[in-house]
């Protein structure tokens, strides 16, 4: 019984000792959190298309010419209905534009059934069921060797029926920033996270803490608990893949003292793609332009189509390529492209430097100010508000930023939310990002701005589209 | 409650909550992965927490719910079973430690709660949601069978 006693106090003088990585625990299970939270509301607003999906399963229900048109396709009803959010990819689709894929996998109880993929030089769009499950993180595409396919691409997920229900049929758009980046065959592994989680049992061990644990330990989601893969082997039949139509234009417009020339349009059964130059005499590269379209008859065209609003290239930061809805099976007559703002960046733009000691900045455009800086673990957290006149998820910073030293760094976390005016000190909308400095532990640090300044056009700035 | 109240509190519980989970799992680093976990769960459901003021309890809840979790996970992977009640001689021969994790759940539950996390019986009933008697009765019967002579602090 004393010997028992004697144990019992060393195991709890062992335990009044704990391990320093116990010190950021707190803030590491906060991180995890806001990264889950941040992916919960991105797929929010691509949740709101029930009502054009509405519309399109009455479409499909009550005209027997366009139930026809789709007719060729297996279970197309479903298939109508999950890409209903889109314009583009339903005229796809109603024109046959589509391949069947036909493939099936369970995991751990949950079951994806990868069905058709429609696709174009510059897009894949992958429509699937899942039971069981939700989208977790964007797929990889692997080679036939199992090495990475090194195409920039992005992804969104979109439920296309009108419960927002996983059991409903979901699109994985794939967008590529260029068309030889297109594979024909490869493995595409698909992540989803089992929806059965229950909130306080059961759940995956844990990943591992280890001493010096930084952001990149896990900052691919693809590691977390409870993560299912599905790897998918996919051959595309490339002879149906369409060619673009092209419409050359060649104008040059000026925007704000700078010069940039509208030079083509390229119609894609699932995308319209906009190119720009630009003058190399610039001050300022363009890095986002907002526009619609009008044809000769007034009616307007608005709709952005895809996750890929626009790209830029190597040789410039400047974003010149713009996506748009597909005009590919109905193009309009007598284009106008409107343009209503631009965001500039100034070639000459001093990096932002901020004192992480009292906070101050320096470098900052008008309306922008650095709000917060915390110390988080062995990081520093970043806040920064700025105009809700800017789109949504917009980033006030590159993914860059350097230490004193001149040692080059990136982001690995950030999020953005906006600020409604009601809630905000000063009466305004704002966007309100976050930025982690991981490992960080430096006095200062040099971040680069993503634009220096913005231009509403009262009213928009037209360019005809016909070839001049 | 707010998110910098959760984190006020949930710091000020860690090292409490740290003991909780190393008398559960022994092994340091996997308490602290347990911990990281119960805050992580906590961080997506603290504003549903309808009583703030069983904020401890309810992480404390969340915790052995981990612990008891990972327990399982081992179990099926190491095949290591519970010593029952009536197993006092195995019991006798196996270190504190080890005694500890081999006690029947219920058992177990109560004694960590009690002598390493520090909770009273009032604290215990309610973070394993059973009756004040219950933790007593548990309580003797666990201190009995690991031969410990404990008195409440």
């Amino acid at each position: 019984m004393e010997s028992r006693t004697v144990e019992f106090q060393a195991m709890r003088n062992e335990l009044a000792s704990p391990p320093k990585q116990l010190e950021d625990s707190v803030q590491r299970a906060r991180r995890r959190a806001r990264r889950t939270r941040l992916l919960r509301r991105f797929s929010a607003p691509l949740g709101t298309v029930a009502s054009v999906a509405a519309c399109f399963v009455l479409m499909v229900n009550l005209f027997p010419t366009f139930a026809l048109a789709c007719s060729n396709v297996p279970v197309i009803r479903e298939l109508a209905a999950a890409v209903a959010f889109s314009p583009s990819l339903s005229a796809a689709v109603a024109h046959d534009y589509v391949q069947y894929i036909g493939q099936s996998q369970t995991v751990e109880g949950v079951k994806v059934d990868l069905g058709y993929a429609i696709v174009d030089q510059h897009q894949m769009v992958f429509v699937y069921a899942i039971d069981g499950g939700r989208f977790y993180t964007s797929p990889e595409l692997l080679d036939e060797n199992g090495d990475h396919i090194a195409a920039a691409y992005s992804t969104s997920t979109v439920k296309g029926d009108m419960s927002g229900q996983s059991n409903g049929m979901e699109s994985m758009i794939l967008s590529f920033s260029a068309p030889n980046d297109l594979p024909e065959r490869f493995t595409i592994n698909m992540y989803f996270l089992a929806e059965q989680q229950p909130e306080t049992s059961a759940m995956p061990a844990p990943p591992k803490a280890s001493s010096g644990e930084s952001i990149e330990d896990w900052s691919d989601p693809r590691n977390d608990p409870g993560v299912l893969c599905f790897p998918f082997d996919v051959t595309l039949d490339m002879d149906r893949i369409a060619q673009p139509i092209t419409v050359p234009v060649n104008r040059w417009v000026e925007l704000d003292g700078q010069r940039i020339q509208v030079e083509r349009l390229e119609y894609m059964p699932t995308r319209t793609i906009l190119y720009l130059n630009e003058d190399q005499a610039n001050t300022a590269w363009l890095k986002s332009l907002k526009f619609w379209f009008e044809d000769q008859s007034g009616r307007r065209y608005e709709e952005k189509d895809g996750s890929l609003v626009s790209s830029s290239t190597q040789e410039s930061p400047s974003q010149l390529t713009y996506y748009f809805q597909s005009f590919y099976y109905d193009p309009p007559e007598g284009l106008t492209l409107c343009i209503d703002k631009a965001e500039w960046l100034d070639k000459d733009a001093p990096h932002v430097v901020v004192d992480l000691t009292s906070g101050e900045s320096t470098g900052l455009p008008a309306g922008v100010e650095l709000v917060d800086v915390y110390p988080v673990g062995t990081g520093v957290e970043l806040t920064i508000l700025s105009p809700a006149m800017r789109e949504h998820f917009a980033q006030s910073l590159s993914h860059t930023y350097w230490d004193p030293e001149g040692g080059e760094h990136e982001w690995h976390q950030m999020s953005t939310i906006r600020v409604d005016a009601e809630d905000s000190d000063s009466g305004e909308a704002k966007h309100k990002e976050v930025f982690y400095l991981d490992n960080y532990t430096w006095d200062t640090v040099e971040l680069e701005l993503s634009y220096t300044s913005v231009s509403e056009y009262a009213e928009p700035v037209r360019v005809p589209l016909a070839e001049e | 409650m707010t998110e910098q109240e959760y984190i006020r509190r949930a710091e000020s519980l860690k090292e409490q909550l740290y003991r909780t989970a190393a008398a559960y799992l022994g092994s340091p680093s996997d308490a602290v992965d347990a911990v990281d976990e119960a805050f992580y769960k906590g961080f997506l459901a603290y504003h549903k927490l309808r009583q703030p003021e069983f904020f401890d309890t309810w992480l404390t809840r969340i915790l052995i719910n981990v612990c008891n979790s990972e327990l399982r996970r081992r179990k099926r992977e190491l095949a290591v079973a519970e010593l029952p009640e009536t197993a006092r001689e195995e019991l006798d021969a196996l270190p504190l430690k080890e005694a500890l994790r081999r006690l029947p759940k219920d058992l177990r539950d109560v004694i960590i709660l009690r002598y390493f996390t520090g909770l009273t019986l009032e604290e215990t009933a309610q973070a394993l949601d059973i009756p004040r008697g219950t933790v007593s009765t548990r309580q003797k019967k666990a201190l009995s069978l690991l031969r410990l002579e404990l008195t409440d602090e």
